[in-house]
């Protein structure tokens, strides 16, 4: 009778937990999960050897990230693996391939916003790599017009200016720059509690830090600090201001006013410990 | 007791357990149930992060881990620490159970001779449940504090420095040291609980001077089946490592080895120690008679 009872319960039992345990039981997120991850890794292996890789270690790669858009074309990071093999086609110079690639991405995975945008992003930067500038210029037109609030939208004035700076068109790239700093400036301006006035003033600093625009660099900055004393904003402004004056203006004594105002001001900010580490290099004697 | 004569009666009780467990291989049961119950534990955290247990499991990793830990790989991450939980309640439960068969299991195979009963002794241990888990408890809580304040008190009050960092191993493997110790100084407590049926305190008394008598005996009982533990451990300890220089799957294979080395460590520990444990009731019989 007592073993009666044990094999009533204890041998379905087992048989359950083999049968789990043989065939897993999964939805597929996880699977697909794993896959990623092993796609991932064979990717990162080729990015860094990617001088020895041959087209047919580049093709494997591009396999492994195409069986997981294929298997789970609904899993939400299956946009990024067809973003891999965009890039991976890129790597190898098959621009239209890549262009192509990126397409799908657009197509198939329209409610990633932010992929959406980057892949838009990497499509103008072909063109430009192809030499087809208007067709670039048209492609960011639709990124800022499509998806306006995202990195790659924000990203577009400055590269634009960028580009006519790399090909040495001076008057184009002032005008560009000056349109960029314009655009940055409104963002903070009309959001200057948002994540994108943050982005736009790390872009607005490169524009003029690009054009090496260092007085009007910090008297920017400085208004910012003014303006905005309650975001995120000023303790940038006030660490940025010190950078600018330590490394380019080589007036130390006046960058560590603003270390120390941002230390004071805002002790509790992440760039305390970088300002306090600025410090101590001044104070470190020669 | 000198060093050889407390070596060379180890190496009897071995031979004797050896000897004990060729002819009655079902005492080695209750430890196989031990270890096939942390196995379906790790079975089920490793499935953890897929549908159906997901249903059970998500919310509450999610609250208390957090969100990347129900992925792959990361879920590999956390599943040393779920393993830990786990088999601390397959202890506290399952376990102390099946120590109290095991130690019953032992004593009919030296006493009874022929029989050694599988359900009678379960029935025994059962019964003992309260006193058996309540003794397992004092021993992990002690081993708990050993092994968790020292290391708890550097992190607080000294920076992470290269010395600092080679002081906290040093103050872990010395921990660990220290609660084999303590687990020579309360072994005897379970087959006293069993055999002699003496309550919580009469239990460890009664061990502490066993322990006091045969000391360096039951040091060498211990220790030396707990060596294989030490370097499960310490392979433990790795395991992140192992993880990016393998797969992330290699920690389930390293936690898997670990319930084997349990099984074994764990046999081998407590039958020879309850093996001592009767050795020496019955020389107490023969000096009392």
């Amino acid at each position: 009778m007592r073993f009666q009872w044990f094999k009533n319960y204890i041998y379905p039992f087992l048989f359950v937990t083999i049968v789990m345990s043989m065939v897993g039981c999964d939805s597929g997120n996880y699977s697909a999960e794993k896959r990623f991850w092993r796609a991932s890794k064979e990717f990162n292996r080729l990015m860094q050897n990617l001088e020895q890789a041959t087209p047919q270690d580049h093709q494997k790669v591009i396999d492994l990230f195409r069986e997981i858009t294929i298997r789970y074309p609904s899993w939400p990071n299956s946009a990024r693996a067809q973003f891999h093999i965009a890039q991976l086609y890129a790597i190898q110079n098959n621009l239209p391939q890549a262009r192509t690639e990126l397409e799908v991405i657009l197509k198939e995975y329209s409610t990633n916003v932010d992929l959406c945008a980057t892949a838009l992003f990497t499509i103008g930067a072909i063109y430009e790599k192809e030499d087809k500038w208007d067709k670039a210029i048209e492609t960011f037109d639709k990124l800022t017009s499509d998806y306006t609030n995202t990195y790659s939208a924000l990203q577009v004035p400055l590269y634009i200016a960028q580009h006519y700076r790399g090909k040495g068109q001076a008057a184009q790239a002032d005008a560009a720059y000056t349109a960029a700093l314009e655009k940055y400036q409104k963002i903070i301006k009309d959001n200057s509690k948002t994540f994108g006035a943050v982005v736009a003033e790390d872009f607005a600093i490169a524009c003029y830090v690009n054009q090496k625009k260092w007085t009007e660099a910090i008297d920017y900055l400085d208004s910012l600090a003014r303006d905005y004393p309650d975001t995120p904003l000023a303790p940038k402004s006030l660490f940025t201001i010190g950078i600018i004056y330590q490394g380019q203006l080589k007036e130390p004594q006046k960058a560590l006013e603003y270390y120390r105002k941002l230390i004071e001001k805002y002790p509790k900010n992440f760039l305390v410990k970088p300002a306090e580490k600025q410090i101590e290099l001044i104070n470190k004697p020669k | 007791m000198g060093i050889i004569s407390g070596l060379s009666l180890s190496k009897s009780i071995w031979s004797v357990t050896f000897k004990m467990l060729a002819r009655y291989p079902r005492i080695l049961l209750p430890f196989f149930i031990t270890a096939f119950a942390e196995g379906l534990v790790l079975t089920v955290f490793f499935y953890f992060p897929r549908p159906p247990l997901s249903f059970i499991f998500a919310q509450p990793i999610r609250a208390f881990f957090g969100e990347r830990f129900l992925h792959y790989p990361d879920n590999f991450l956390l599943l040393p620490q779920l393993f830990y939980y786990g088999q601390v309640l397959v202890t506290m439960t399952v376990g102390v159970v099946m120590l109290g068969m095991a130690m019953g299991m032992v004593y009919e195979a030296n006493t009874e001779g022929e029989k050694v009963k599988i359900f009678g002794n379960f029935n025994r241990a059962l019964r003992r449940y309260v006193t058996l888990a309540g003794l397992w408890l004092v021993t992990f809580i002690i081993s708990l504090i050993i092994l968790r304040a020292p290391r708890f008190l550097v992190i607080k009050f000294l920076q992470p420095t290269a010395p600092v960092r080679i002081l906290l191993q040093v103050l872990f493997y010395g921990g660990v040291v220290l609660t084999f110790i303590i687990e020579v100084l309360f072994i005897y407590a379970y087959p006293a609980i069993i055999i002699e049926r003496r309550k919580f305190l009469g239990a460890i008394k009664k061990s502490f001077s066993i322990s006091k008598r045969v000391f360096l005996t039951t040091i060498v009982l211990v220790i030396t089946p707990r060596i294989l533990d030490v370097m499960a451990m310490a392979l433990k300890q790795k395991f992140v490592g192992l993880m990016n220089l393998t797969l992330p799957e290699i920690t389930l294979v390293i936690l898997a080895g670990g319930i084997a080395v349990t099984f074994v460590t764990d046999s081998l520990v407590f039958l020879t120690t309850a093996n001592l444990f009767v050795l020496s009731k019955e020389t107490e019989k023969e000096v009392t008679t």
